[in-house]
């Protein structure tokens, strides 16, 4: 039996929620950067998901352009993370006060 | 399969961006410190103006309405519009960063990236669909990222950066699950072919939730009540001319493209959003004028007045064409304002080698004329005082609420903007303390000239539109037409 959107849908649901969690809770900039790139494979889940429904290929190409696009933006990220460690800043969001949030 | 045939002069105002850009990143390499910033500076101020230029030329093409890309963008005058908002931010930006010391090191850097992130709302406020409005969106979002931390030094500019990159991609992420879901309901990505499938199927669970997640993805780059919590210590944090940038060309960019999916991809569904928007719009005016009221660092301050700001625009999506045309003068004025007032600040920092905050302005209005009288016209405008253009600005806005029946929207627009009375004089009457004029003068910081030029500028374009508005009136008023008549 293949899996139908429902169960496309559920599961991509389930990696959004536990992204977005890792997002909220982690400290370490590093997991949290991690925890986007769950977020956003669960879009692109969905969106390949929908694709098959739907019975195009705009889904999986979206797909594809938003792994892109997440690659420079973690570089960006990474970039920053390598910045603050070089100004020996506390790699912990948590202590990320000086601007209060 | 045929090979999609490019519209190079319906491009041409990001295209010219874009080169400027790449140029200098070759400039970086080739020369360093003064010669290098001069060098970016000469071709960043070329680039905002031809890009100005560019958007004139094609105004009239078509009627306007031209789709580009196989139907990825539609430039039309509405996009256009944008496009001059946006370089007009930029080039007024330039002018104020001149003399910022981080541009002596790293000056075509900073500039390649402002061109980038441009070109990126450019292209934003002209896409026709989910997978350009993504993409384009990511592009000017990436570039303000890295030029939020651009001072690599202040870890303040440092956790801005990251602050913003982390909560920004919340909002993509958001965007891109709504995108996927509204694919699913109608089987397209475009925006016109989206408003056929929702309106063959108004109810559809999916489209809705599709819709909400889209709404809650752009809500996080406009920065509304409660997708704002990014704001204030970003703009806090970013160095000052970024902040400047930010705030106008932002706003423009992302508003421009929220107004092109509400009213060509989801009309059908209007009975939904107007409502929730309408409440976004009251807990946003409301929330941010309030809280605004308790700050005393300037540029705090100035981030929650820009949420307030945000607030009223929201008044303006449900408003109709009326709400398009007060929309974009309103952006066109806070643009103006918006940057002067993020200059002067700026000045006033780099003299004072502190934070701005209310204490550290008493008095300084009357050591620095220009300047000083540029940020008292700049908060009049804020809070829609005449004979400044804010005032007509929000007169507008507030008429067309009131046309499309929506006037409880503008009853709350004018209390919130007599709440913001109360922390915008306080600048103001703190600027021009008799108590603390002091008879020496503070050495004027490096690059003060340009900044009180750009100032000055943008104040005789705050007083302009206030006293003489017609031309850009008509101007707006032709955007937002071919809008509503775009398919």
């Amino acid at each position: 039996m293949t899996p139908g959107l429902g169960s496309y849908l559920i599961v991509s649901g389930i990696l959004f929620a536990i992204g977005l969690v890792g997002v909220l809770l982690r400290r370490s900039p590093l997991v949290v950067l991690l925890s986007l790139e769950v977020m956003l494979n669960s879009a692109n889940l969905a969106l390949v998901g929908f694709g098959r429904y739907v019975g195009g290929q705009d889904g999986q190409v979206f797909a594809l352009v938003v792994m892109g696009v997440a690659a420079a933006e973690v570089v960006v990220g990474l970039g920053l993370i390598v910045a603050m460690e070089r100004r020996r800043l506390v790699l912990d969001t948590d202590q990320l006060v000086e601007l209060r949030g | 399969m045929t090979t999609p045939v490019v519209q190079w002069g319906a491009l041409a105002p990001d295209l010219i961006l874009l080169g400027g850009a790449a140029v200098l990143l070759l400039v970086a390499v080739l020369f360093r410190d003064r010669t290098a910033r001069d060098i970016a500076m000469l071709v960043g101020v070329g680039c905002f103006v031809g890009s100005a230029v560019a958007v004139t030329v094609i105004w009239d093409h078509g009627d306007g309405v031209r789709a580009v890309l196989d139907g990825q963008f539609v430039v039309d005058r509405f996009a256009n519009a944008v496009r001059v908002i946006v370089a007009g931010s930029g080039l007024l930006t330039l002018m104020g960063a001149y003399g910022w010391a981080r541009l002596r090191e790293h000056g075509p850097e900073f500039v390649a990236f402002l061109l980038v992130a441009a070109a990126g709302m450019d292209l934003m406020a002209a896409s026709n669909s989910f997978v350009s409005l993504f993409v384009s969106l990511e592009t000017f979002s990436i570039a303000l990222y890295a030029l939020c931390a651009f001072d690599t030094k202040s870890s303040a500019s440092l956790e801005s950066g990251l602050k913003y990159l982390i909560l920004g991609s919340i909002g993509s992420v958001v965007l891109v699950y709504g995108a996927a879901f509204l694919y699913g309901a109608t089987g397209s990505f475009r925006f016109d072919e989206i408003a056929v499938g929702v309106a063959a199927e108004p109810e559809s669970l999916l489209a809705l939730a599709g819709l909400a997640l889209v709404l809650g993805g752009l809500g996080f780059k406009i920065a509304v009540v409660p997708f704002h919590m990014w704001t204030p210590d970003v703009y806090e944090g970013a160095p000052t001319p970024v902040t400047a940038f930010m705030s106008a060309a932002t706003k423009a960019a992302a508003f421009a493209v929220l107004v092109r999916v509400l009213v060509t991809a989801v009309p059908a569904m209007g009975d939904t959003w107007k409502p929730a928007l309408a409440v976004a719009a009251i807990v946003t005016m409301l929330f941010a004028n309030v809280v605004a009221l308790r700050q005393t660092n300037v540029k705090r301050m100035l981030a929650y007045s820009s949420v307030g700001h945000a607030g009223y625009l929201l008044m303006a999506l449900v408003s109709g064409q009326a709400g398009a045309k007060a929309l974009l003068f309103y952006l066109a004025v806070y643009a103006a304002t918006s940057v002067g007032a993020f200059t002067v600040v700026a000045i006033a920092e780099r003299e004072t080698g502190r934070a701005a905050t209310i204490d550290s302005l008493r008095g300084w209005g009357f050591s620095r004329p220009v300047l000083g009288g540029a940020l008292a016209i700049f908060l009049l405008s804020l809070a829609g005082f005449p004979p400044t253009a804010g005032f007509l600005a929000k007169l507008y806005l507030f008429a067309a609420a009131i046309d499309a029946g929506y006037t409880y929207l503008a009853l709350v627009g004018v209390a919130a903007t007599v709440i913001s009375l109360g922390y915008y004089l306080r600048v103001g009457l703190a600027l021009y303390d008799r108590r603390h004029e002091s008879g020496s003068m503070l050495p004027s910081a490096p690059g003060t000239a340009w900044a009180g030029t750009c100032a000055a500028l943008a104040a005789i374009v705050v007083l302009w539109l206030g006293i003489y508005p017609p031309d850009v009136l008509d101007w707006a008023g032709q955007a937002a037409a071919s809008l509503i008549a775009a398919p």
